[in-house]
């Protein structure tokens, strides 16, 4: 065991200090043109439909995505890969085709906006509130990432690198709101790009190509398959068989993300019109069936290489890879990257916690006559005390010995069982408020009971993401059947009041764009593109 | 939204090519040069895409004939 040390010389630093200004310099400069909560909060729906797409990306390219995956890539091998493309290109197309249609055409602010004109104020009270938990513990991630990076480049004591990498985002995120946000989250997105493609290149070099891979790990076929080693769940290393992996990856904890947390969704809602909206989740998936290659492909190569992670701390993996890597230079650009998707992530997560915040729980439940001056200075306050309730996430994260599985753990209690309500809401008309409240509740609560059984020892489970596919699979299940059965007991609402909201009460707009250029066409697309990565990879 | 978000990318990606392509040249360090000229080549288009749109714009706002034009429905 030792400590990981990258010694930066003057030149990476220089990479870190420009790429800092820039991101403050963005900051600055959208703040005169914030002048209304709308502004601040949603863009004002103002966002070229590229710069929303590669946001809704870049949003998710926090922590998680970049050191939670490569460490990934280390312990569980190419099954990480399903992360990326099982774990959310089908949920990013349906998003896109069927979902988008919906959150904007109903011209809902938000996601518990649209569940209060589908359904009623307590469940879009229910939501609201799990969803600002959530975001704060997944910033939390992103903020502990940040710190331990800065710990490793500077030295730096945890608590005072929390404070200064809370700071940074705070900084940007207070200037130029959502705007900010998503220019930010852009630039970083390129930056990650530029930062990560060098190391994946250069480490496939040094292992001898996939071969060489496959060659080190002959002793663990687990760890260069993704569906062959599914069959038995005793197989892989991570523990489950492709039921599992399908229901509660592919389908439960996926769309459960991608179609419903309000963190990606706001970045298509700030498109200017519903093509756009469509548009934004399939531009997204594109670059994601890529990412992998920068991501897991370094993850792979160090267990490969059998490299000794500092500390057994997974979450390493990619500094340590840089520091073995990278000369002077682009050392300095591979951890300006890192510190830019930790930033993207905190800054996401922040965005949409003050949106939600603003109009889904003090809009709509303490202050309803609020102004909107007053409500700009709310959401500028609420950027301040989100960022500050993170540095306590941070803490919490620390306990975990993997980001992905603590992150996983967290969609399985809240986006999991939501995203049956939504698709209930959505496709069944006769759904009721009442339904949708009392199956959400169940759907949570199923999540969180599973959790402490298998804390306790009495649901065994072969590893942590085990634990939370099947928690994911088990608190969805709850919710749907919860939701259906007190549906049919309760009131529906009159066919009038869903027109826009549900799907058979809604007319369809004409198809504007050419067919190769329609949404449905592109999906298609994608699908077939991804079918075939993982037949390549079986 | 007046800031076209090309123009910063396009700044930035460009100086950071030029610390790049230097250290590279400088401590025969290939990895940096090669990444260096490739990041240069998209941080130029992208400041040249970004300054050609915005360019149009920024003219229309400040000359008096689109300025009147404007201000008349």
């Amino acid at each position: 065991m030792h400590q990981l040390h990258v010694d930066m010389h003057a030149v990476d630093w220089a990479i870190v200090i420009v790429y800092f200004a820039f991101v403050l310099g963005i900051g600055f400069a959208l703040k005169k043109q914030v002048k209304s909560s709308e502004d601040f909060l949603l863009s004002d729906h103002n966002i070229p439909t590229w710069v929303a797409g590669l946001a809704f990306l870049s949003a998710n390219l926090g922590a998680l995505e970049i050191m939670g995956l490569a460490g990934e890539g280390y312990k569980y091998g190419m099954m990480t890969v399903h992360m990326y493309w099982i774990g959310a290109i089908p949920a990013m197309v349906f998003a896109g085709v069927f979902m988008m249609p919906f959150y904007y055409g109903s011209k809902a602010r938000s996601v518990p906006e649209y569940l209060a004109l589908r359904f009623d104020e307590k469940t879009r009270g229910l939501n609201a509130v799990s969803f600002a938990v959530l975001t704060i513990l997944m910033s939390g991630i992103n903020m502990y990432a940040m710190s331990l990076l800065l710990e490793i480049m500077l030295g730096w004591s945890r608590f005072f690198s929390i404070v200064s990498s809370a700071f940074i985002v705070l900084a940007y995120t207070y200037l130029g709101g959502l705007t900010s946000s998503i220019y930010n989250e852009v630039l970083q997105f390129f930056l990650i790009v530029f930062g990560f493609a060098p190391l994946s290149i250069m480490s496939l070099v040094k292992v001898g190509g996939w071969q060489g891979i496959v060659e080190r790990l002959a002793s663990r076929p687990g760890m260069t398959h993704m569906w062959t080693v599914t069959a038995n769940a005793a197989d892989n290393p991570m523990g489950v068989e492709f039921l599992s992996l399908i229901m509660g990856l592919g389908f439960v904890l996926s769309f459960g993300y991608w179609c419903t947390d309000f963190l990606v969704v706001q970045r298509a809602l700030a498109s200017k019109d519903l093509l756009s909206a469509q548009r934004t989740p399939l531009i997204a998936a594109g670059p994601k069936m890529l990412f992998p290659l920068l991501v897991v492909v370094p993850g792979l190569v160090a267990a490969a290489l059998a490299l000794e992670l500092p500390e057994g701390n997974y979450d390493q993996t990619l500094p340590l890879m840089l520091k073995e890597l990278y000369p002077s230079g682009l050392l300095g650009l591979g951890m300006a990257a890192m510190l830019a998707s930790f930033m993207s992530g905190m800054a996401g997560n922040v965005t949409a916690f003050n949106t939600v915040f603003t109009y889904d729980i003090y809009q709509a439940y303490i202050n309803k006559n609020a102004s909107d001056a007053h409500l700009l200075k709310l959401g500028k306050q609420t950027t301040f005390w989100g960022v500050f309730a993170s540095i306590f996430a941070a803490y919490v994260v620390m306990q975990f010995n993997s980001l992905m599985d603590y992150m996983q753990l967290l969609c399985s209690f809240f986006n999991a069982p939501i995203f049956a309500t939504f698709l209930l809401g959505m496709f069944w008309r006769r759904t009721t408020g009442h339904g949708a409240f009392f199956g959400l509740l169940a759907g949570i609560g199923a999540g969180v009971s599973h959790h402490v059984l298998h804390v306790l020892g009495y649901a065994a489970e072969r590893s942590d993401m085990a634990s939370a596919l099947h928690g994911a699979i088990w608190s969805w299940s709850v919710c749907f059947v919860g939701t259906i059965a007190i549906s049919l007991c309760t009131k529906a609402a009159p066919a009038e009041s869903l027109r826009g909201l549900v799907y058979g009460l809604t007319a369809k707009e004409p198809q504007q764009a050419s067919w190769y250029a329609r949404p449905g066409s592109v999906a298609v697309a994608l699908l077939l593109i991804c079918l075939c990565l993982n037949l390549y990879f079986f | 939204m007046h800031l076209d978000i090309r123009v910063p990318i396009g700044m930035m990606f460009t100086l950071l090519s030029l610390l790049l392509i230097a250290t590279g040249v400088l401590q025969q360090t290939p990895p940096n040069t090669i990444t260096g000229v490739i990041m240069f080549a998209f941080g130029a288009s992208m400041w040249f895409y970004g300054r050609r749109a915005t360019k149009p714009a920024a003219i229309a706002a400040t000359h008096p004939s689109s300025k009147s034009a404007q201000s008349n429905p």
